[in-house]
């Protein structure tokens, strides 16, 4: 009965091949399961092949029929008599946005007028913010530099604070309650975990032990994240540094905090010509494809990527530095 | 310029004003509950809207969007009238309010809407109607206010139940009640001792279902979507019943040309250029018309489907301001 059926793998299952194996990135339930290359062959090259033809072309009936079965006993698909009616997903990537996500860094020695920035970001239709203290920065004047994000485009502000006792529990709740925008607090340095939620809006108030630096280019699969943004987005563009800018505490204007190019200063730049020149966005289009060994690694879809610690500093194409993982062998050195 | 008549905090609106802005094209918002917080004149012998310092000329405005514009009973200002006011008066409030809403409306009578406010008040009967005129396919459906007729048709098929207007929430004694799609099985009419007569009620045969479709329409388009239910009984019957940790596979759908053509006709009928529907295709292989909702959430459809509609209702929007748009941005 099935046999001249086809299956469908639903748009939503994506088949990623690796060098040594492929898997399905779930990007509707953000999980992924491995499957061997020659799965992944099937399921493109033969994607419109009946069942009874894929048992022809391999000389095997019993490892497709598991095949299948694994498939379907993860709701990936299932048997259609026509995949007609079923078009696969467009992976495109269009934002409306210059920006989408900015850095700024402040530390005491700082300058930053921070009427100014926001304006500039609002200006390049940035929608998010993360501020970085490094510094203690006392609760009143965090609020009136908050209170300037009010005529801003900004749907979200984060905020790092390094741990200060005076950043106790209910003032910093409260500080989440007046300011709307900001969904994430969290503070570093501090001598235990604490995350709460606010019902309200939503917001997360979190005390963590980290420290601030080197948290950042890590890869692990703590960190993958299967959905549609990441995969439309890693296709396209350079998952970590497109459309982000940073505001150094100095003030210059860079890709990313761990970035050492410097593309002039916010307080006498204008911003929007800056991010808008070839030298700032280059970085932007280099995908995962583009990336040595990334290209051939099974998890380049859902995988952060890091320009600013790679492996072989003279070449900006080459892999992450923080990434232990060998997809040749696929093993976790 | 563009206006568009939504509510505060509506996402989509906000997404569709993001791309409205990356093209540069001229706006206007009026969210329906500004007039609560904010100072309104519609000043009708002068063809003008003002709202705080905001002068809009009536002239100026060649488009107009109507998303979710004025329902005043999910305001906190309704919310909060509703202890303090008698019943009778809050009906009258309610038609104040309307009219209100009506007038604004009117004002741009003459202008491209993209869902003309006339047309969002369907009547789920007489939608049904209509699309078995267009030749769609339609569940046997009928209303009925008495328990003799549904014992009789419960042994002929399976039933289900639905409103005949807007599904709601009703509220008893701490207990949520909805109003969704529900199977009506004869366990049940015995369970709830159905009475011989009761409030007319649409009943409709329960189809056999492979997979719902549901469909977001603007300006002759149409961008389908798939949803599998089936595995689990839960969500058998209307998907909305959502399951969050293990959500229904929503897929990219192409429905047949004849049925995309008389979606089309059907949706010309009804008056409306733009809005939801949701389709069934049956185990026996048919694609049964169910509804439309005028306001769909198309971020339901775009969100699995990857199909850049708050772009498109955008360039709808900007296209409908400028008849002639330049080729640049439609492509
Ligand atoms: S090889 Fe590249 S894509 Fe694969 S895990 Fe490492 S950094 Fe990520």
């Amino acid at each position: 009965m099935k046999k001249n059926k086809v299956f469908y793998l639903y748009a939503c299952c994506i088949p990623v091949k690796g060098s040594q194996r492929s898997l399905i990135m779930d990007i509707q339930r953000n999980n992924f399961y491995f499957i061997p290359n020659v799965l992944f062959e099937i399921l493109t090259k033969y994607r419109t092949k009946s069942i009874n033809k894929i048992k022809k072309i391999y000389q095997q009936e019993q490892a497709i029929d598991d095949f299948f079965d694994f498939l379907i006993k993860k709701e990936c698909g299932l048997f259609m008599n026509s995949l007609s009616v079923f078009p696969k997903m467009d992976t495109g990537y269009q934002s409306p946005y210059l920006i989408t996500n900015a850095i700024i860094e402040t530390d005491r020695r700082s300058q930053h007028n921070y009427t100014n920035i926001f304006a500039q970001l609002s200006n390049v239709n940035c929608i998010a913010i993360e501020m970085r203290f490094y510094d203690f920065i006392a609760l009143q004047d965090l609020i009136k530099i908050v209170a300037q994000t009010y005529d801003s485009t900004f749907r979200t502000v984060n905020i790092f604070l390094p741990y200060s006792a005076e950043y106790e529990q209910d003032a910093m709740k409260e500080f989440l309650l007046q300011n709307a925008r900001v969904q994430h607090l969290i503070i570093y340095n501090a001598p235990q975990f604490i995350f709460t939620e606010e019902e309200q809006n939503s917001s997360c108030l979190e005390y963590v032990p980290y420290t601030m630096d080197g948290s950042c280019g890590h890869v692990s699969p703590r960190y993958f994240r299967a959905n549609r943004e990441m995969l439309c987005e890693s296709i396209n563009r350079n998952n970590c540094l497109n459309r982000k800018v940073c505001i150094c505490k100095d003030g210059s204007i860079r890709n990313c905090p761990a970035m050492v190019q410097q593309f002039g200063n916010i307080a006498t730049c204008d911003l929007k010509h800056v991010i808008t020149q070839k030298t700032f966005t280059k970085l932007w289009n280099i995908n995962k494809d583009k990336i040595s060994v990334c290209s051939d690694c099974e998890f380049r879809y859902m995988c952060h990527d890091c320009r600013a610690f790679i492996t072989d500093s003279n070449n900006i194409y080459s892999k992450p530095k923080k990434c232990n993982y060998d997809p040749y062998t696929t093993a976790w050195n | 310029m563009i206006l568009i008549l939504s509510t505060f905090g509506d996402l989509s609106t906000d997404w569709v004003i993001d791309w409205i802005n990356y093209y540069n094209c001229p706006f206007y918002r009026i969210n329906a509950y500004d007039v609560f917080f904010k100072k309104v004149c519609v000043d009708i012998s002068n063809s003008q809207i003002v709202l705080e310092n905001d002068r809009l000329k009536i002239s100026d405005i060649n488009a107009v969007w109507y998303r979710k514009f004025g329902l005043l009973r999910n305001s906190e200002t309704f919310k909060n009238a509703v202890h303090a006011v008698p019943f009778e008066s809050m009906v009258n409030i309610y038609r104040e309010w309307t009219a209100f809403l009506k007038t604004i409306a009117n004002i741009f009578e003459s202008k491209q809407w993209l869902t003309h406010p006339d047309a969002v008040r369907l009547n789920k009967c007489s939608v049904l109607r209509l699309a078995k005129e267009v030749g769609l396919d339609i569940p046997q459906t009928c209303v009925v206010n008495n328990r003799n007729i549904i014992d009789q048709l419960l042994t002929e098929q399976p039933l289900i139940f639905k409103s005949i207007y807007d599904p709601f929430f009703p509220k008893h004694e701490d207990e949520m009640y909805t109003m969704y799609t529900q199977e009506l099985t004869e366990s049940l009419v015995r369970e709830c001792d159905l009475p011989e007569l009761f409030s007319p009620s649409l009943i409709q045969e329960k189809i056999e279902k492979e997979y719902e479709i549901r469909v977001f329409y603007i300006n002759k388009r149409l961008y389908s979507m798939a949803i599998f239910s089936q595995n689990d009984t839960q969500t058998q019957l209307d998907f909305r019943n959502y399951i969050w940790e293990k959500p229904n596979r929503r897929v990219p759908y192409k429905l047949p040309h004849l049925i995309e053509k008389k979606i089309r006709k059907l949706m010309y009928k009804v008056g409306l250029n733009c809005g939801s529907l949701d389709l069934i295709k049956s185990k026996n292989g048919l694609y049964y018309f169910l509804e439309i909702n005028p306001v769909g959430q198309f971020g339901m459809v775009e969100l699995p489907c990857n199909y850049d509609l708050h772009r498109k209702v955008a360039i709808e929007l900007i296209k409908m301001d400028r008849k002639r748009f330049s080729r640049k941005i439609c492509g």
